[in-house]
């Protein structure tokens, strides 16, 4: 997902110039809302996750590390955001789904043209639970490495690869039932 | 590395996820089984699938538009330096020179402790002169920093 912001707009937007931060804003917002709405499953808590990821990169302007991807923390940002109302909203305990607490499931064939649309597959990931709509969001919406998975969510990459494992196959069981 | 091996890893060998080593086992076993090369070509097809999905657009214009107008309220306006200090600097740095400024100057702990004392105590009449820059600049700092509050408590309404 391309949240790619050029040198010279946050060189810009850290020196004050209220058009460059409109211009990241622009390219930033719809992808920070699908991460949003796909973790926390709500457009008005999605609003609330998206604004607030950008009052705090506007107040963090003045402190942005040079080389660093404005974009990717944007998503940092969002991703904890809506992590922590999770959290808040459904008192989960994360923790306890650590490998060793997760049951094994039949595994379903991977997912195929016929029955992965766009739709269905947002769909389906709209019922998992939300520490596996998390991993696959942050991995295949965003292309986030194990290890920066890992960092967002502060849990190990091995636990980042099983929760992908697990959230795969209750997607793909997911899709099979909506057939 | 068997099959039911090398598939347990395919998930970690698509997303990049392997030690190189591991990583070279899977190829190699990849290359000389057909049924474990199919099965990776599914999980490849899967694996763009979901991009797709994931990554598509799920916001309205109304929505990024709406969104946009409230970030607007919420930050601050150029020229608010007094913002970037923090909540607290000011404050702060007000009650640090309020309380300079009531020991006349004098910075060292003996005339603090004077100065609490005779404020302490109304008979003793008003501490000691209390020099007119350390006022002015008491005045100003407050009357920014109420700004400042008020300016902040009207753009979270």
């Amino acid at each position: 997902m391309n949240v790619k912001i050029d040198q010279e707009t946050v060189e810009q937007f850290k020196s004050g110039d209220d058009e460059a931060f409109s211009r990241i804003f622009r390219t930033c917002a719809p992808v920070l809302f699908g991460t949003a709405i796909r973790i926390l499953g709500d457009r008005g808590l999605s609003e609330d996750v998206v604004q607030e990821a950008f009052v705090r990169l506007y107040r963090m302007r003045g402190r942005l590390e040079p080389n660093k991807s404005v974009g990717a923390l944007l998503v940092r940002i969002a991703a904890n955001l809506a992590i922590d109302m999770v959290r808040k909203r459904k008192r989960e305990k994360w923790e306890s789904l650590e490998p060793e607490a997760v049951e094994t499931k039949p595994t379903a064939p991977p997912i195929d043209a016929k029955i992965g649309t766009v739709d269905a597959i947002n769909r389906a990931a709209g019922t998992l639970p939300p520490i596996y709509r998390t991993v696959l969001v942050l991995r295949y919406g965003h292309e986030m490495a194990y290890e920066e998975i890992a960092d967002v969510l502060e849990i190990s990459v091995s636990a980042v690869a099983l929760r992908l494992k697990r959230g795969k196959e209750q997607l793909r069981a997911a899709l099979a039932r909506q057939r | 590395m068997n099959c039911t091996e090398a598939r347990e890893l395919f998930d970690m060998h698509l997303d990049g996820a392997l030690e190189p080593t591991v990583s070279a086992s899977v190829k190699d076993h990849l290359q000389g089984c057909s049924s474990c090369q199919a099965a990776y070509r599914a999980m490849q097809v899967e694996s763009q699938l979901l991009k797709q999905a994931l990554q598509a657009e799920v916001s309205s214009a109304t929505e990024i538009a709406r969104i946009e107008a409230r970030v607007r309220k919420t930050v601050r306006p150029e020229g608010h330096v007094i913002a970037d200090l923090g909540e607290w600097a000011v404050p702060v740095l007000g009650t640090v020179l309020g309380l300079l400024a009531l020991v006349g100057g004098r910075f060292d702990g003996a005339a603090v402790r004077d100065a609490v004392c005779l404020s302490l105590n109304p008979r003793g009449g008003l501490p000691v002169a209390i020099p007119s820059v350390l006022v002015v600049a008491l005045v100003l700092l407050t009357v920014i920093t109420l700004q400042s509050f008020i300016f902040r408590t009207g753009e979270q309404d």
